[in-house]
C-alpha cells in the first residue's frame, strides 16, 4: 500500500513539478484545443479602434513608485519656511531633504521648490517645515505644498491599469496583437502613478492603462451574466 | 520525520516556490543622480549628447551621448524628476534618459526636425513639437512610446500646459493662431486667431508671402488665467483668456516682437523686438506697455533674477540687464567677443544665470546682483540649451 | 528515516529540480528564438529605412536581402552577423556620397602653450607661454540645406560694403493768410532728395559709412522768408542736382563697447539733440524747428569727431567738435564744440523718457558764442508721446530763444499698424526782434516696410522786428522710400 501511494505521489509529483507547459492551449485538454483559438475570456480590438481609443499598452517592469504627499503650509514672518502639519500615517513617510513643490493656490502656473528642512512631532500630529530658497514674490500666506516620498523600485503597474471591482483590481492583459485578457491581480504600495504588483502579473507583461476602461466595458458587454467571476482566473 | 528535517524541507519547498515569484524590491545600480535638482542639464548639439553639472561644485557629472548626427535641441527634467526628454532634430526621434542612472532608455521616432517640447503637469505625457513636419508628437512617458501625432499645425514652436493639464496650447511660428489641444484626448480642439495681418498687405504681398514670423510662444500667466503670445509679423503681444480661449487684448510692441517672458511675480511680460531692438515691458495687470528700452541684435530669451530682467543678445556677446523696480537700464553685461551666447536658465534661489556660450563651449555663470561671470569650460560642443529642474525660467531659442 | 519521510524527501527534491529544470526550459525555449525573433525585425526595419533613403540621393548600394519574413526558425547567426554586414556597408556608401551626413567643420579660436622647442600643448606645461591661435574642429552636426545656403549668404554679408537707399520726394502748396501783397501765394512746390549711403565693417566693431546726397526742385523756402526751414529738406541744398558728400566717418567702439568714437566729415545733429518723436525730416515732422533745435546754430557738415559714452545703465554723455564753416582754411577755424548729458527712465509712471541737456560753443563769427538747451521726449500713454524742446543761444546784444512742444502718437490711435501722427508748435524768439510761430499736423501711413506716405499741414507766422507781419498755410504731402 504504502509502494503504491509513493508511486502515486511521485507521479503527482512530477506532474505538478513538470507543471502548465509553455502553451495555454494545451492545459486545457483535447476539447479545448478544437475550440476557436479566441478564448471567451477574450476581448478583442481591431488597430482603427485602438487607435481611435488611443489605447496605449505599458510592459510590467520594475519602477521608482513616488508617493506625493499634499497638504498646505502657511509662511512664516521670515517667508523663507513653510510649516504644515501632517497626520501620523503621512508623517512617517516624510524624512529631512526630501523635495516639495510649492505654489500658492491662485498661481499655480509658478512653482517653487523647497526643500524639507525638520520634522517634530507633537503629539497627534508632526510639525513638518520647509525652507524656501528665496522668500516667494506673492503677498500670500498659504501655500499648497507636494512632498515628493521616493518609496523605492518595485514590480509596478500603471495606476491607470487598474480597474476596482469591489475588493477586486483586474488589468487587462495584451495576449496577442489587439487581443486582451482580464487578470486579477493584488497589488500593495501605492505610488502617484504606479502601484506595486504583489501577485498577478510577470515582469515584461503588458498591460493596458489608457483605455482599459474601453477594454473592460466591451469585455463586460460580451460576457453572459455571472460569468465575470470565473473568467479573470481562466487566464491565471 | 523529526521536526527540523521537516521544517528544512518545507523551507525548501517555499523557496524553490518563491524563486518562481516575481521580485518584491530591486536594489538600485549605477546610480549618478540621485537629486536631480542638484544638476544643470546642458544640450550639446554638436557633440549630441547631454551633459550634467553639479550646481554647487560646478563639476561634470555625468554625460548621456544620444549618437552621431542626433543634434539635440532643447531637453527637460520630467516633474516628477524620473526622465529627461530631448528631441534629435536631425534624428527625427525623442530620446528618453533615466535620470538616477543617465542611461538612454529609450528611442522614440517622431516627425520631421523636433525641437521644443513641453511635459504635461503631471509627468504622464510628453508633447514633442516637429516644425519640420508641422505636428506634434504625443508621447505616452509609461509606455515611452508615441501614442499619437497631432497633424495641422504650422511649424509648431512651442507648447504651454494648463496647470490643471487639461489643455495645452501650441505656437505657430509659420502662422498667425495658437491651437488648443484637448489634453485627454490629445486633439486639436480649436485654433485662435491672433490678430489680422494689417490692410496694407495687398500693397506689398511679396513681404507677407516671404518669410513668415508668426507667434513663437504662448507664454501663461502665474495664475494660469491668460497666455501671452508674440506675432512677429504682426508686431502685437495677443492676451488670451485660457477659460473662453479667445483674444481679449491686443497689445503692440516693437516690430518682429520674438517671444514674451513672464517675470517671476507675474507683474511684467518682457517682450523682446528684434525689429528695432527694443525691449517693451508690459504691465500684466492694465496689460499695456509701460516701458521701452533699448536692446541688442538677435535677442533671443529673457532672465529673471535679484529683481532684475537679464536679456540675451546673441551675436552682440552681450546680455542686457534692466531693473523691474524703477523700470530702467541697469547695465550691460559683456559676455566675450566674437562668440556667439544662446540661451540661459536661472537657479531656483534667482541669484544666477547659466548661460551657454556656444562659440567657447562653455557655461557662463552669471551672477545676477553683482554680474560677475564665473565660466566653466568643455561642457560639450556647441552648447545649445541649459535647464534646471523646477526653475522658472527654462525655454529654448 | 522512514518510508513517509523519504517520500516526502523525494517529492521536494524532484520538485526542486524539475521546478528549476522547466524554468530554464521554458526560457530556452522562448528567449533564443524570441531574441532571433526581435532582432529580424530590428533588420528589417533597419533595410526598409535604408531603402527609403535611397531616393535622397545615395549612389549604387547593394541590393537589399529580403526580409526573412515572421518566422526566426531557420535563421542562424551568421545569417544574422551577415545581413547586418551588408547594412554597414549600405550606411557607409550613404553616408560618403549624401552632402547632408558630412561632417561639419568649423574654425574656433583656442588657447594653446608653446614651449621653448617650439612643441604646441593643449595643457599649460612649465616654460610654454600661452599663445592664441585658431584651428578648425569637426563636429557630427547635420544641416538643411536651407541652413547652409544661409550661413552662406550670412557670411557673404558680413564681408560686403552694404549699400543703402532713402529717396523722398516732398509737394507743398502755399496759402498766404496774412502780408504783404509781394509775397508770394497760391504756389505750389516740389524737392526731391535722394541719399545713397554705403555701411562696411572694416575691423572689430568698427565701421565705415559714407552718405552721398543728391537734391533737386524748388522749395517753398526759397520764395517765403520764414525765419526756419519750412521744408527741413532744403537745409542739404546745396546746388541744385549736384552730389554732394554728406558724411564719411568711421566709428570704432571701445572699452566693452560703451565708448563709441566717431571722427571723418559728420553731422553732429545725429548724435546730439535727439528725441524718438521730433528728430527725422523724412518721418516725423517736415517743418525744420520741430526736428532740430535753431539754437545749436549748426548749418552744414564738416571734419570732426563725436563720443559717445553709454554704459546703458540710464546714463550717458557725449562730446564732439567739428568744422563749421565749409569756407574755412584750417581746422582751427570755425570750430563748433557740443556736450550733452542724457538720461533715460521712468520718472513718472506713464512709462519712459529721454531727458537730453546740451551746452555748445561755437567760433564760426570770429568770436566765442555759446549756446544751451534741453531736448526731452517722455511717453503719455504708451500710445503718445510727449516732445519738448528748448534752446537760448548767445547774440549780439542779449540771447536768441527758442522753444517747441508737442505730441507724437504711434502703436495705437492709428489707421494702420505702423502709422505714426504728430502734432506740434515751435516758437522763436529772436534778440533781433523777429519772432516766429511754427504749427504742423502730419500723418505717416506706412504703406510698406519700405515706403511710407505722410500728408502734412503747417502754418507759419512770422513777424519781423521791422513790422510787416505775414502768414502762411502750407498743405502738402511728403513720399518717402528707404532700402
Amino acid at each position: 500500500m504504502a509502494n503504491r501511494g509513493s508511486r502515486a505521489a511521485c507521479v503527482c509529483a512530477l506532474l505538478l513539478a513538470a507543471g502548465a507547459p509553455a502553451s495555454p492551449a494545451q492545459a486545457q485538454g483535447v476539447r479545448d484545443r478544437t475550440r476557436p483559438t479566441t478564448t471567451r475570456d477574450e476581448t478583442t480590438v481591431s488597430e482603427s479602434q485602438g487607435v481611435e481609443l488611443t489605447l496605449t499598452v505599458v510592459e510590467t517592469a520594475p519602477r521608482a513608485l513616488q508617493t506625493w504627499v499634499r497638504t498646505a503650509g502657511t509662511l512664516d514672518e521670515g517667508r523663507r519656511t513653510l510649516v504644515a502639519y501632517l497626520a501620523p500615517t503621512e508623517a512617517q513617510l516624510i524624512e529631512l531633504d526630501q523635495r516639495v513643490r510649492v505654489f500658492p493656490p491662485e498661481s499655480k502656473s509658478s512653482m517653487t521648490q523647497a526643500k524639507i528642512s525638520r520634522i517634530v512631532p507633537e503629539g497627534p500630529r508632526t510639525r513638518v517645515e520647509a525652507i524656501l530658497p528665496v522668500a516667494p514674490s506673492y503677498d500670500a500666506v498659504r501655500y499648497v505644498m507636494e512632498i515628493i516620498v521616493e518609496r523605492g523600485t518595485f514590480l509596478g503597474v500603471s495606476n491607470e491599469a487598474i480597474i476596482e471591482e469591489g475588493d477586486r483590481q483586474v488589468v487587462y492583459v495584451q495576449q496577442g496583437e489587439g487581443r486582451y485578457t482580464p487578470r486579477e491581480i493584488r497589488t500593495g504600495l501605492k505610488g502617484e502613478l504606479y502601484a506595486e504588483v504583489l501577485d498577478g502579473l510577470e515582469p515584461g507583461e503588458r498591460v493596458v492603462t489608457f483605455g482599459s476602461f474601453f477594454i473592460d466595458a466591451e469585455h463586460k458587454l460580451k460576457q453572459p451574466s455571472g460569468a465575470l467571476m470565473d473568467d479573470a482566473h481562466l487566464d491565471h | 520525520m523529526n521536526h527540523v528535517t521537516r521544517a528544512t524541507l518545507s523551507a525548501g519547498l517555499i523557496a524553490a516556490l518563491c524563486a518562481a515569484s516575481p521580485g518584491s524590491t530591486t536594489e538600485a545600480q549605477g546610480v549618478k543622480i540621485s537629486d536631480p535638482t542638484s544638476v544643470l542639464l546642458i544640450v550639446n548639439r554638436d557633440s549630441n549628447d547631454l551633459t550634467f553639472m553639479d550646481l554647487e561644485s560646478h563639476r561634470m557629472v555625468g554625460k548621456v551621448f544620444l549618437g552621431n548626427n542626433v543634434n539635440p535641441h532643447m531637453a527637460m527634467f520630467t516633474h516628477d524628476g524620473r526622465y529627461v526628454v530631448t528631441g534629435g532634430t536631425r534624428a527625427n526621434k525623442a530620446y528618453i534618459v533615466d535620470v538616477p542612472t543617465l542611461t538612454l532608455v529609450k528611442e522614440i521616432p517622431v516627425d520631421f526636425a523636433p525641437e521644443h517640447m513641453s511635459i504635461s503637469p503631471d509627468s504622464r505625457y510628453y508633447y514633442q513639437g516637429n516644425p519640420d513636419g508641422d505636428s506634434i508628437s504625443v508621447i505616452d512617458m509609461q509606455s515611452l512610446t508615441e501614442i499619437r501625432r497631432l497633424p495641422g499645425f504650422a511649424e509648431p514652436l512651442n507648447v504651454t500646459f494648463l496647470p490643471d493639464g487639461s489643455k495645452a496650447y501650441v505656437a505657430n511660428y509659420g502662422a498667425h493662431w495658437v491651437g488648443v489641444i484637448d489634453v485627454t484626448r490629445h486633439e486639436l480642439l480649436k485654433k485662435i486667431h491672433v490678430g489680422d495681418v494689417p490692410a496694407v498687405h495687398r500693397l506689398d504681398p511679396d513681404r507677407y508671402l516671404g518669410e513668415i514670423h508668426g507667434v513663437s510662444s504662448a507664454s501663461i500667466s502665474n495664475d494660469g488665467r491668460y497666455l501671452y503670445a508674440a506675432d512677429g509679423d504682426l508686431g502685437i503681444v495677443a492676451v488670451i483668456d485660457t477659460r473662453e480661449d479667445r483674444v481679449i487684448k491686443r497689445i503692440p510692441v516693437g516690430p518682429d516682437p520674438w517671444r514674451a517672458f513672464m517675470s517671476h511675480d507675474g507683474k511684467y511680460s518682457v517682450t523682446l523686438n528684434n525689429g528695432d531692438e527694443t525691449v517693451s515691458v508690459i504691465d500684466t495687470a492694465s496689460d499695456a506697455v509701460v516701458a521701452t528700452f533699448e536692446g541688442g541684435p538677435d535677442m533671443v530669451g529673457a532672465n529673471f533674477a535679484a529683481g532684475k530682467a537679464f536679456v540675451i543678445s546673441s551675436t552682440s556677446g552681450f546680455v542686457y540687464a534692466y531693473d523691474l523696480g524703477s523700470l530702467r537700464p541697469a547695465g550691460r553685461i559683456k559676455v566675450g567677443t566674437n562668440i556667439q551666447i544662446e540661451t540661459a536658465t536661472t537657479d531656483v534661489a534667482e541669484t544666477k544665470l547659466y548661460l551657454g556660450n556656444s562659440t567657447d563651449q562653455t557655461i557662463e555663470i552669471i551672477d545676477a546682483r553683482t554680474h560677475a561671470i564665473e565660466t566653466v569650460g568643455n561642457v560639450g560642443l556647441f552648447p545649445w540649451g541649459t535647464h534646471i529642474m523646477d526653475s522658472k525660467d527654462n525655454y529654448c531659442h | 528515516m522512514r518510508k513517509t519521510d523519504r517520500l516526502l524527501k523525494s517529492i521536494v527534491v524532484i520538485t526542486l529540480v524539475l521546478g528549476g529544470t522547466r524554468g530554464l526550459a521554458a526560457q530556452a525555449a522562448a528567449e533564443p528564438g524570441g531574441e532571433r525573433q526581435a532582432l529580424l525585425e530590428r533588420i528589417s526595419e533597419l533595410e526598409r529605412r535604408l531603402g527609403d533613403s535611397r531616393t535622397a540621393g545615395a549612389a549604387e548600394e547593394p541590393a537589399a536581402a529580403e526580409p526573412a519574413g515572421a518566422q526566426a526558425q531557420g535563421v542562424t547567426l551568421q545569417d544574422l552577423l551577415e545581413r547586418l554586414e551588408a547594412l554597414e556597408a549600405r550606411l557607409s556608401t550613404l553616408e560618403t556620397q549624401t552632402v547632408m551626413s558630412e561632417p561639419e567643420t568649423r574654425v574656433r579660436r583656442v588657447v594653446v602653450w608653446v614651449d621653448e622647442d617650439g612643441v604646441q600643448h593643449d595643457e599649460e606645461v612649465p616654460g610654454a607661454r600661452e599663445v592664441v591661435t585658431y584651428e578648425r574642429e569637426r563636429v557630427y552636426r547635420r544641416q538643411t540645406i536651407n541652413e547652409k545656403i544661409e550661413e552662406a549668404l550670412a557670411a557673404d554679408a558680413d564681408e560686403r560694403v552694404s549699400v543703402g537707399i532713402d529717396a523722398a520726394f516732398a509737394t507743398q502748396f502755399t496759402g498766404k493768410t496774412s502780408g504783404d501783397a509781394g509775397l508770394p501765394g497760391g504756389e505750389a512746390y516740389g524737392l526731391a532728395s535722394a541719399d545713397l549711403y554705403f555701411t562696411a565693417r572694416v575691423a572689430q566693431y568698427t565701421l565705415f559709412f559714407a552718405d552721398i546726397v543728391g537734391l533737386s526742385g524748388s522749395p517753398p523756402d526759397a520764395q517765403i522768408p520764414s525765419l526756419s526751414l519750412i521744408n527741413g529738406y532744403t537745409a542739404r541744398l546745396g546746388e541744385q542736382n549736384q552730389l554732394n558728400l554728406r558724411e564719411a566717418w568711421v566709428r570704432t567702439e571701445l572699452f566693452s563697447q560703451s565708448l563709441a568714437l566717431s571722427a571723418g566729415r559728420l553731422d553732429l545733429t545725429n548724435y546730439f539733440d535727439l528725441n524718438n518723436v521730433a528728430n527725422d525730416e523724412t518721418s516725423q515732422f517736415i517743418s525744420d524747428t520741430l526736428v532740430n533745435n535753431p539754437a545749436l546754430g549748426l548749418s552744414s557738415n564738416g571734419a570732426g569727431v563725436a563720443a559717445v559714452f553709454d554704459p546703458r545703465v540710464g546714463i550717458n554723455v557725449k562730446a564732439g567738435f567739428q568744422q563749421s564753416n565749409p569756407e574755412a582754411e584750417n581746422l582751427s577755424q570755425s570750430i563748433y564744440s557740443l556736450v550733452e548729458v542724457g538720461y533715460v527712465g521712468t520718472p513718472i509712471p506713464t512709462g519712459e523718457g529721454n531727458y537730453r541737456v546740451w551746452f555748445r560753443t561755437d567760433n564760426s563769427s570770429g568770436t566765442r558764442a555759446t549756446a544751451v538747451g534741453v531736448s526731452l521726449d517722455q511717453k503719455l500713454t504708451p500710445e503718445a508721446t510727449l516732445f519738448a524742446r528748448f534752446g537760448s543761444a548767445e547774440a549780439e546784444v542779449d540771447r536768441d530763444t527758442f522753444y517747441s512742444l508737442g505730441v507724437g502718437f504711434a502703436n495705437g490711435l492709428v489707421w494702420n499698424r505702423w502709422d505714426t501722427w504728430g502734432v506740434g508748435y515751435a516758437h522763436s524768439d529772436l534778440d533781433a526782434g523777429d519772432r516766429e510761430h511754427v504749427a504742423e499736423f502730419y500723418y505717416s501711413l506706412g504703406l510698406s516696410d519700405r515706403l511710407r506716405l505722410s500728408p502734412h499741414l503747417q502754418y507759419f507766422r512770422v513777424e519781423p522786428a521791422g513790422g510787416g507781419e505775414f502768414g502762411y498755410v502750407v498743405a502738402g504731402v511728403r513720399f518717402q522710400a528707404g532700402f
